[in-house]
């Protein structure tokens, strides 16, 4: 993060310091205000936005489209859904639509990558890339990437790269994550790591929940 | 069930064998009398004197060891039985001979068997023998004290004798000490019985005086034991004690011999079994090897007198087989020591990646303006971990680098940080206030940001500090991880170990004011909306 130079005079006189506290009060008012709003509100070029985003469409065009999703936090993560439904199949794509889902953060998009983890007929790294969104869903603070063993006596064993942010990305979508979505979620991961068609998902699973602290190897 | 009937002076010290004699005891009785207001005194204003049993560690005597079955009984020399109660007015205490001086030098093998009868209990031989132990009874009810004395000492030609306190810490009714004497040292056992009055009834009633001091000896006071029956016989204690010398012989045994040891973890280490003095080698039948770090020993039936391969943990080797047509086992101990690892660090580099969805175009806070990603984890790749095919510990597991890699995910926000973006024409062109950002700031505020995320592994940046951080914490702890079986137990362990290493070296590298120790840049302001 970067703070930038503060060079404050050393001596306020009486009338400054009147401005001063009118400007403290005015930003305690508007605080209040931004406060008590529930979510963001959608940037007007959002229309367009959703509207150049369809399940299906090429990796470069979605990856193009996912650009200002995040000025979209009501109809953005909608959109998401419907991506997640038909999601890309390439790494890079898969990457940037988890990313974007998570700068939105919305429970509305949930049950689109939750499906498309339980979608034993998707792509195992689609699945792996369902399974890496919804744990960042769950924990924000966390990045997560998974890589399979490779050479000799390799099995089908995935390792999980974790890791956590410098300092906090992404933002709430409208509908944002509540603690009872987030133990939903926690619930998600956890069925996956029991009862997940593939193997790898589920051992894949299993380590990320240790990761977080709630699962034991 | 035993019963607690004996008692142990508090700090006793050991008492000569002359004085079991009745007129020191008279004596001692006479003197009791007086001191005993002084002493119950005493006992009212200070913590009364616990007796727990045992009162305090036995002294152990070096020249006196408990059998071990390293030296086994032989020829008989002597044998010795003593009866209590011994008539007082008769004989109290008395010498006898075990082992005449110069008669046998070797190691001399004493037995004690037997036991002391009470009303309700027996007392073994073994709790007799303890320093200061007292049995207490009532005789028409006044409460009395019997010690039993029962003690060896070693003696000179001249008669000197050097008495000898019984390392005993287990209740036993037969046991056997092993004594090694100076050459011409004879051995003798002191035995006799100290009776002693106390100064009142038992058990206290009305009218009564229940004694809280029982004995004044010197400047010890042997308080008197609780009013409860279990602690108290009616009847004084009745046994036999026998007392057996054999000539001791060493029992043939085997050891083991490592070769080096310590040596560093993936060296090659010999075992050998060797007799002990010396002589013909014994015949081999199997060797073992357990380690705590290891989930199962590892056993391989061999007549080997050699056991060598390379090893990758500490542990305890056994060698079994026979010596002189015994079976013996011989024990044996390998030190493995850590590699330096200094030079083994994480896998590890720096990721450029794409902002999308990370960073906004149009960035809000100082925050959207760059961002690291700070990951790592458990990933081996097939050199780095090696299965130990034959010897001692054939099967292991163990690591030969670092199997943790690491990446730094590093975010710009180039789609702002440039000319003419919606950021670049929100912030003004020319002077506005101090400290307030111009349009100018923009493109030179980009290397800063490559710097504090460690683009080009910037010092104190976020990713130099967590590689810096990862490679002081990850190999030392990855360093001894073993296990017996397939390599993913050998991941799972060390996964386990190295996670917290890994977190730590994560959380060291955030942000100053996110929990970690990255300072911010200093910088103008910037306009966000």
């Amino acid at each position: 993060m970067y703070s930038q130079m503060i060079s404050m005079p050393v001596w306020v006189t009486l009338r400054q310091l009147y401005s001063i506290t009118a400007s403290l009060v005015l930003l305690l008012a508007v605080s209040t205000s931004v406060s008590a709003q529930t979510a963001r509100k959608d940037a007007p070029e959002c229309s367009t936005v959703v509207e150049g985003l369809h399940p299906g469409m090429a990796s470069a065009s979605l990856m193009h489209g996912l650009v200002n999703v995040d000025r979209c936090p009501e109809r953005g993560p909608v959109a998401l859904a419907r991506i997640w439904e038909a999601p890309p199949s390439d790494t890079a794509a898969l990457e940037t639509l988890g990313n974007v889902t998570l700068s939105v953060r919305d429970v509305r998009v949930i049950p689109a990558i939750v499906k498309t983890l339980d979608n034993s007929s998707m792509p195992r790294s689609i699945r792996l890339a369902a399974l890496g969104t919804l744990v960042r869903l769950y924990s924000p603070d966390h990045v997560v990437q998974f890589k399979q063993r490779q050479g000799k006596n390799t099995t089908d064993q995935i390792y999980v790269l974790m890791g956590e942010w410098s300092h906090p990305v992404g933002d709430d979508g409208a509908s944002p994550i509540t603690q009872v979505d987030r133990d939903r979620l926690l619930a998600v991961i956890t069925r996956c790591s029991q009862s997940n068609s593939d193997p790898g998902i589920r051992s894949a699973a299993s380590q990320v929940l240790v990761r977080l602290g709630v699962g034991t190897r | 069930m035993r019963k607690n009937f004996g008692r142990l002076f508090p700090d006793s010290s050991y008492r000569p064998p002359g004085l079991g004699r009745p007129l020191v005891w008279l004596a001692i009785s006479v003197l009791s009398i007086g001191a005993v207001v002084g002493c119950k005194g005493d006992l009212s204003t200070k913590p009364r004197s616990v007796l727990i049993y045992p009162a305090r560690p036995m002294a152990v005597s070096r020249d006196l060891v408990l059998g071990d079955g390293s030296v086994a009984p032989g020829e008989l020399i002597r044998e010795v039985n003593i009866s209590y109660p011994v008539d007082p007015d008769s004989v109290a205490d008395a010498n006898e001979v075990l082992v005449l001086p110069g008669e046998y030098d070797g190691p001399v093998v004493v037995e004690f068997t037997g036991s002391f009868a009470l009303d309700n209990g027996t007392i073994p031989v073994s709790d007799v023998m303890r320093d200061g132990y007292v049995m207490w009874y009532s005789d028409q009810d006044m409460l009395l004290s019997r010690r039993i004395d029962l003690i060896l000492g070693d003696t000179a030609a001249n008669g000197d004798t050097h008495y000898l306190y019984l390392p005993l810490e287990i209740a036993s009714d037969s046991f056997q000490v092993v004594s090694t004497r100076d050459p011409g040292k004879g051995l003798i056992v002191h035995w006799g019985q100290a009776v002693a009055n106390t100064l009142g009834q038992y058990p206290g009633g009305s009218g009564s005086y229940s004694p809280t001091c029982a004995i004044m000896l010197s400047f010890l006071c042997l308080a008197a034991p609780p009013h409860d029956s279990s602690y108290i016989s009616t009847t004084p204690p009745v046994g036999t004690i026998r007392i057996r010398a054999y000539k001791g012989s060493a029992v043939p045994s085997i050891s083991v011999s490592c070769t080096p040891s310590p040596v560093e973890r993936g060296q090659e280490v010999v075992f050998s079994a060797v007799r002990d003095g010396g002589g013909p080698l014994p015949t081999i039948s199997e060797w073992k090897f357990t380690s705590a770090a290891l989930s199962a020993p590892i056993i391989e039936p061999t007549s080997d007198t050699v056991w060598s391969g390379i090893v990758a943990t500490s542990g305890e080797v056994t060698v079994t087989g026979t010596l002189d047509g015994d079976s013996v086992v011989g024990n044996g101990q390998i030190v493995v020591q850590a590699r330096d690892w200094g030079n083994d660090t994480v896998r590890y580099e720096v990721v450029p990646k794409d902002q999308t969805g990370v960073l906004p175009v149009q960035p809000t806070k100082v925050g959207h303006l760059g961002a690291t990603a700070n990951v790592g984890d458990l990933i081996p790749l097939p050199e780095e971990h090696e299965q130990i095919t034959s010897g001692p510990q054939s099967g292991v597991w163990y690591w030969l680098h670092t199997p943790v890699q690491a990446q730094s995910w590093i975010y710009i926000n180039r789609a702002a940080l440039q000319v003419n973006s919606d950021f670049y024409l929100l912030q003004p062109a020319t002077y506005t206030a101090p400290d307030s950002c111009l349009q100018s700031d923009v493109l030179p505020f980009v290397p800063l940001v490559e710097a504090h995320e460690g683009l080009h592994l910037e010092t104190d940046s976020h990713a130099e500090v967590f590689r810096r951080k990862l490679n002081e914490l990850v190999p030392p702890v990855a360093e001894p991880v073993v296990s017996l079986g397939i390599p993913q137990d050998l991941d799972a362990k060390t996964a386990t170990e190295t996670s917290a290493a890994i977190l730590q070296a994560q959380l060291y590298a955030k942000d100053s004011s996110n929990g970690g120790v990255v300072l911010p840049v200093p910088y103008c302001y910037f306009r966000y909306f």
